[in-house]
């Protein structure tokens, strides 16, 4: 009788690691898909869908469910500006990390890494209008001066807005 | 065991050999903009250029700085140019092909012939 109730209870210590051996890791996943289910980049074919002149709600439905990273307005040339700010998923790159083993050695494990790029999407106002949108440093050596030329303020102001954040 | 070792610390060595080689990542292009000179591009880069070419076109002095822009698993020659002095504009060769204006279109020519025989 005592002897079973060892076993009884062994049984259920070992229940019960197990339970823990599987709810941990199943634990840890849950949780790092939670963090990257909060930031969704922005794609090619969305910001295909901006058009000049365009106002905010039509670029909010091209631009969907892509995280916003900050929104702020700044001064330049005389106007002034709302700027958007995503960042525009533009490829993958892969890489490898080496997973080695006492007796089997090492193996490569291949593993792919997103290249992002930062984005931006600029409102003249007070008419709310799309006036340039596109990659920051694509932006920034525009041949319109007059779009390369509001670009170092509305840096110093994302810088400003980051900082806030 | 240690053949193994050996072998990976080689390879490490190999790969960090290769990176020592000054390259551009797309996310420092942002620090760029038109009207700096040479020393804030540098600074804002954190990295001397590769090398530096001049030339003259139609009296304009034009100066152009080579990088190497890493872009994942490839990378390429990556310029930027100073009109007087001044960042003007910076790009891939075929962006400074298609680059509205002549110029600079002629500049990054001679530039370009001075580049390649460099490297012959």
């Amino acid at each position: 009788m005592a002897t079973g109730t060892v076993v009884a209870v062994n049984g259920r210590i070992e229940m019960n690691s197990m339970r823990l051996k599987f709810w941990i890791p199943a634990l840890l996943l849950s949780l790092m898909l939670g963090g990257c289910a909060g930031f969704i980049p922005l794609q090619r074919p969305q910001t295909a869908q901006i058009t000049r002149g365009a106002d905010q709600i039509q670029v909010d439905n091209a631009v969907g469910k892509a995280t916003l990273l900050a929104s702020h307005t700044f001064s330049a040339n005389g106007k002034q500006f709302l700027a958007k700010h995503y960042d525009l998923l533009t490829g993958t790159r892969q890489d490898m990390n080496m997973r080695c083993h006492r007796r089997r050695g090492c193996t490569p494990v291949f593993y792919d890494v997103p290249i992002m790029d930062a984005y931006v999407v600029v409102f003249e106002q007070p008419s709310d209008k799309v006036f340039a949108w596109g990659m920051v440093e694509e932006l920034s050596r525009s041949p319109d001066d007059a779009v390369s030329s509001i670009m170092p303020a509305l840096k110093a102001s994302y810088e400003a807005a980051r900082r806030k954040q | 065991m240690i053949c193994i070792r050996n072998t990976l610390a080689m390879i490490a060595l190999v790969v960090l050999t290769a990176c020592g080689t000054a390259q551009l990542y797309h996310q420092q292009l942002v620090s760029l903009d038109k009207g700096m000179n040479s020393a804030q591009t540098a600074s804002a880069l954190q990295q001397p250029p590769l090398s530096v070419h001049e030339t003259k076109v139609d009296g304009i002095h034009y100066t152009f700085h080579r990088y190497f822009l890493s872009n994942g698993r490839f990378g390429d020659v990556y310029l930027l140019c100073f009109e007087e002095g001044k960042l003007k504009y910076w790009g891939y060769i075929d962006e400074f092909r298609r680059y509205p204006d002549l110029r600079i279109n002629k500049a990054m020519d001679a530039v370009l012939l001075e580049i390649r025989a460099a490297k012959k």
